[in-house]
């Protein structure tokens, strides 16, 4: 089913509802219907094969991808913070496009003799006045067909292009919210960049549920809080590192948000003494940890409010320790845990992660699915406790293979990041000559505190095995992160180098 | 009763009811809303009929096991949604805290 549908239940039932709004204009849901219905015959007429986006957030995202829609045709985000050489290897990847963009992009983009290229002002214009009557909606079966294209970010090669399909996206909201459940007074603060997953999934789960959605152009900590405070915002949607940053403008202002409900976090690692500041600086929001890939339609796992009050009450070290774990898996999806030969494991095993179900895409452009019976593989390795709660160790590709030995970093970082000295860690493989690999500790140290490398090294050594323990440890000023806080493991493995021992 | 073929994606209308749906997935049944054959072009008036104890609601999904027939409502009206004469069960949504 075409997710455009979606969009005109929630305009038909609540047509007045501001959907979207950014710094400078403000959607209806009418508004947002209306227009996405004149530019996608606009863009079916004119024959695109998909309409792509180098851009900030703007009320121009909802627009173009509910107008691909109407239009049968992907919309494909753009991370316009690549290169300008990367980001142009990627629109010569899309056929027949039109980039919609701005003065800047559309430079960057120069002597490209693929895409049309337009400005985001006048293609907004154009879709709010057009200039011929539109529009019926479409309303063929596209259920076969890609709604969105979505590249990987590629830290492992060639980014590669996620094909989402409409029935992997309805399939998600539908499954997970009611139409027009949200109050008239409820807001989503949006600050994921709009080339990510979880920009696109908050698109589609807050205009299902009829809530009007507050864009940030960008994150910066201090727009962030005035932006929540001036919308008077109900919830968002923020990565560890973001949430940082907000918790230390919160306590620097003195503000509360009293109209925030609820914080989700995810995309990537969330230390536990953070979640825990956070819980106690805002005891009226609750917190949920989603863990989702790209190719499994945004969330698959949540540690919900609930969830988290139990953890942080409980005695039980079992329970308490769930305030570490991404929850358990969404109503209508299958997840296991597998060994090497693909049999599941126990909980408490170590393996890799699959997961099936109607939200699964599980395929990229060009090499057609991945799936195995349904299954799809996520390359990130965890564990289950004994009530199905999941715990994350990081990607299948970052193991460390010492002496024939599987070492997952996490394990590692989470003892090393017990140590008061240890702000944030690191752990990554460098070549042995003995063991093949080894796992080396990069560490950025505590302001004002100082590390015993020795001691650290008797630390894991004691909690974990000798196999565990780094080789050696290197002090470091900062992680590299990208913008949505996943640590870039092989720019870590480029200080290695530099740090040669 | 006419039968109309049903195909994914199509828009049909209760002849009894203001209820509305759309074709998720196709089956070859006779569908009918509040008892009445359901049809492919919205009629010009709508009365109420009795079955408003069993309304289809708005933005809810309804499947016959049977034929694996799962419709979308885009209006609610008072029902019951049938297929062959089955009345088609409600698919629950597990709303969710939202992670998005």
């Amino acid at each position: 089913m075409n997710i455009s549908v979606l969009l005109s239940i929630v305009a038909e039932t609540t047509p007045d509802r501001v959907a979207v709004r950014d710094a400078s204009t403000g959607l209806s849901y009418g508004q947002l219907n209306r227009a996405s219905s004149a530019l996608g015959a606009k863009l079916k007429a004119e024959g695109f094969e998909n309409v792509s986006m180098v851009d900030t957030n703007s009320v121009v995202f909802p627009v173009l991808f509910f107008a691909a829609a109407k239009a049968g045709i992907p919309f494909v985000p753009l991370n316009y913070r690549l290169a300008d050489d990367q980001l142009r290897r990627q629109v010569e990847r899309l056929d027949n496009t039109l980039v919609v963009t701005d003065a800047v992009g559309a430079r960057r983009l120069e002597g490209l003799t693929n895409p049309t290229i337009r400005h985001r002002a006048d293609v907004l214009a154009s879709a709010l006045e057009p200039a011929a009557d539109a529009v019926v909606d479409r309303d063929d079966d596209q259920s076969g067909t890609a709604a969105s294209w979505l590249f990987t970010s590629g830290t492992t090669g060639e980014p590669k292009i996620v094909v989402l399909k409409h029935d992997s996206l309805a399939s998600y909201v539908l499954g997970t919210v009611d139409a027009v459940s949200a109050d008239e007074t409820d807001a989503v603060l949006v600050s994921v960049p709009p080339y990510h997953i979880a920009g696109l999934a908050s698109v589609l789960t807050s205009m299902f549920a009829g809530r009007r959605m507050v864009y940030l152009e960008a994150f910066d900590a201090g727009a962030w809080v005035d932006a929540a405070a001036r919308e008077a915002v109900t919830q968002a949607m923020v990565v560890p590192t973001m949430l940082q940053r907000l918790l230390s403008v919160l306590s620097e202002r003195g503000e509360t948000l009293p109209q925030l409900r609820n914080l989700s976090y995810g995309g990537g690692r969330m230390p536990i003494e953070l979640i825990e500041a956070a819980l106690a600086q805002l005891p009226h929001v609750g917190f949920t940890n989603a863990y989702g890939l790209t190719e499994t339609s945004s969330t698959i796992t949540l540690l919900g409010p609930e969830d988290h009050r139990a953890a942080l009450e409980s005695d039980d070290p079992i329970v308490r320790a769930r305030l570490g774990s991404v929850g358990r898996p969404i109503p209508g999806l299958e997840l296991e845990v597998r060994d090497e030969d693909g049999s599941p494991v126990g909980p408490r095993v170590q393996g890799e992660i699959w997961v099936r179900g109607p939200q699964v895409s599980g395929e990229y452009k060009g090499k057609g699915s991945q799936l195995l019976d349904g299954w799809f593989c996520t390359r990130d390795e965890g564990w289950l406790d004994e009530e199905g709660y999941l715990f994350l160790l990081g990607r299948v590709d970052d193991v460390i293979v010492r002496g024939g030995e599987n070492i997952s970093p996490g394990e590692i970082e989470d003892v090393l990041r017990t140590d008061p000295g240890v702000a944030d860690v690191a752990v990554v493989a460098e070549a042995d000559e003995t063991w093949g690999e080894v796992p080396v500790a990069v560490i950025v140290v505590a302001k004002g505190a100082a590390i015993d490398h020795d001691a650290l090294k008797v630390l894991v050594r004691s909690k974990l095995r000798s196999s565990r323990a780094p080789a050696r440890i290197i002090e470091v000023e900062q992680l590299p992160y990208n913008e949505t806080g996943k640590l870039l493991r092989h720019s870590v493995r480029d200080l290695l180098r530099e740090h040669a021992a | 009763m006419s039968t109309i073929t049903i195909t994914p994606g199509q828009r049909l209308y209760s002849a009894a009811s203001t209820a509305e749906i759309i074709v998720v997935k196709a089956a070859s049944v006779e569908l009918s809303c509040a008892w009445e054959p359901m049809v492919t072009a919205r009629p010009d008036s709508t009365p109420q009929s009795p079955g408003a104890d069993s309304p289809v609601q708005l933005g809810k999904r309804y499947t016959d096991e049977k034929s694996g027939l799962l419709v979308l409502c885009t209006k609610g009206g008072a029902g019951p949604l049938t297929a062959d004469g089955n009345i088609l069960g409600e698919l629950q949504t597990q709303a969710l805290p939202s992670s998005d």
